[in-house]
């Protein structure tokens, strides 16, 4: 990594926005002048209306669009300065999941959690431990030769919980990732990120389940109109 | 973990090969024409240059000098030619030469100096050797503006309408072999395009999880290579025993035809051919995940 891909944050933390805005070509101001701080360890969620802001945010995390101003540092990375041949060793020390699971269908549970790894040309041996691992850790052992296909929602999200966390990421980033699930699945899949986070993962979860985000009592940042309106911070329960 | 790297890089070249089988299947018989009318062209190229080259030794000019010119003017007229650029070779048919070669025969030929008054009508010639075939013509001319030429003999008949048609054929064949190249880029790009297409969410989460852009962009760049290969190997096949096939039975059966049968040649059209194969499905290739897979 260069110079350019690197920079001080502040000593614990994660995530950390200066003044950032976010205008798309087509002129539409997505993000204006967002101050966010995040440390290590974190669990945050991301509430607020559809186009509020909250996916462009999400994006600017994982690097998919870059600010039009401001400064994002994700976990010692500058990413305003990431060249395009740096931001593979950035995601790999970054989770993402989605709301629609991203799974490939024609690979199995165990190929498909494999795959991170391979596409990062890890040793066979080194991919079939760690992929060992992760599904005893999601739970999914039991399945891994299924196919996407043959499993419920709940445990497609559980089998990209375990894609993305098989690199060992300092970032778990998270969108809507409970909303294509029913209520029980949804908190099965909570309780799978309340266990990483516990384990030390930062986690960044953008959703509309408010009923989850009362109930798991950890920061809440409100973005409405492409500004940060308001934080609640973390209440332990 | 580099060569686990590029063991997934061929691998899925392969996969997306057998994905998209008649689609491969047709660049790589598109290729395959392409590249075998490149083949046949440059042979055709070479046989072409090689019988201008045995034309040139066949072909020479007839000058035939006016009854008025003296010995010392037709000595000024050789020494005349000589000079001129193209020409390799002059030499001298006198009225009498001419006359015995025409009529060998002693008696004959007494008898009919006598039937023609005595007088030897043939005239003194001059034969001049062109160095190359393409310049007979404008050699003939020169010679024929000379004072004390009245005319000028060469295979205007034959040769001109032969160079012509080498050099029409020479832009035929260039124009069909790029129809074909431009026919398999469109084909080779088109494959790109639909397995993009179809490895999208494959892609996007090789983007997620950190994959290498070698590692995204490879598989579709040896893709095309190996498309571009494929076709080579099998037009290889084709020229050669073709070409190889068809030098064998003009020997033996149409001798007089000049036919280039140095292993060397073909060798060396063939060499051409896979790295032409080469260079087109690569360069394809690159140009469409340019265009077609964005980053």
């Amino acid at each position: 990594m260069g110079a350019g891909g690197i920079g001080d944050c502040r000593p614990n933390g994660v995530i950390s926005l200066k003044s950032v805005s976010k205008i798309y070509a087509n002129g539409a101001r997505a993000l204006h002048n967002v101050d966010l701080e995040i440390g290590a360890g974190e669990f945050v969620f991301l509430v607020g209306q559809s186009g509020a802001g909250k996916s462009t945010l999400i994006k600017l995390l994982y690097r998919e669009e870059t600010a039009t101003r401001g400064l994002v540092m994700v976990n010692r990375f500058n990413l305003m300065r990431l060249r395009n041949y740096q931001i593979p060793a950035y995601r790999r020390r970054i989770g993402v999941i989605f709301q629609d699971f991203k799974l490939l269908e024609n690979k199995s549970v165990f190929e498909n959690v494999a795959f991170a790894q391979q596409v990062i040309g890890k040793p066979k041996r080194e991919r079939k431990a760690n992929t060992d691992k992760m599904l005893a850790l999601v739970g999914l052992s039991h399945k891994a030769r299924a196919f996407p296909g043959e499993l419920s929602g709940g445990e497609q999200q559980r089998v990209c919980v375990a894609r993305a966390m098989i690199n060992n990421p300092i970032l778990l980033i998270a969108d809507e990732p409970t909303g294509n699930l029913d209520e029980a699945t949804a908190w099965e899949i909570m309780r799978l990120l309340y266990e990483l986070n516990r384990l030390g993962t930062t986690v960044v979860m953008a959703t509309h389940a408010m009923h989850i985000v009362r109930k798991m009592g950890r920061r809440v940042i409100r973005v409405e109109g492409g500004r940060i309106m308001g934080e609640k911070p973390e209440v332990k329960l | 973990m580099f060569w686990n790297s590029l063991g997934f890089v061929f691998k899925q070249s392969f996969v997306s090969l057998y994905r998209n089988f008649w689609l491969s299947f047709a660049s790589i018989l598109t290729s395959m024409l392409a590249l075998t009318l490149l083949g046949f062209a440059l042979l055709f190229l070479a046989n072409a240059d090689h019988f201008a080259q045995s034309m040139e030794s066949q072909v020479e000019i007839a000058a035939f000098i006016d009854e008025t010119v003296d010995e010392a003017g037709l000595e000024d007229i050789m020494r005349a030619v000589r000079a001129l650029d193209a020409v390799a070779e002059v030499t001298l048919t006198t009225k009498d030469q001419g006359l015995r070669e025409w009529i060998p025969d002693d008696a004959a030929r007494a008898s009919y100096l006598e039937d023609v008054g005595g007088i030897n009508p043939i005239p003194n010639k001059i034969t001049v050797t062109a160095r190359e075939a393409e310049a007979v013509a404008g050699l003939a001319e020169s010679v024929l503006d000379m004072a004390g030429v009245y005319r000028v003999n060469f295979g205007e008949d034959f040769l001109a309408p032969m160079l012509r048609l080498t050099a029409s054929l020479r832009w035929v064949g260039l124009a069909v072999v790029a129809a074909f190249a431009l026919a398999t880029m469109l084909l080779i790009s088109l494959n790109i395009k639909t397995n993009v297409q179809t490895r999208e969410k494959e892609i996007q989460i090789m983007r997620l999880v950190g994959a290498e852009n070698f590692l995204i962009r490879g598989p579709f760049f040896f893709e095309g290579l190996l498309i571009g290969l494929l076709g080579a190997l099998l037009a290889i096949i084709i020229v050669g025993f073709i070409y190889t096939w068809l030098t064998e039975y003009i020997a033996a059966n149409l001798v007089f035809v000049p036919v280039v049968s140095e292993r060397s040649t073909l060798y060396f059209v063939l060499e051409i051919m896979a790295a032409a194969g080469m260079t087109l499905g690569a360069v394809t290739s690159a140009v469409s995940v340019r265009r077609f897979l964005k980053f």
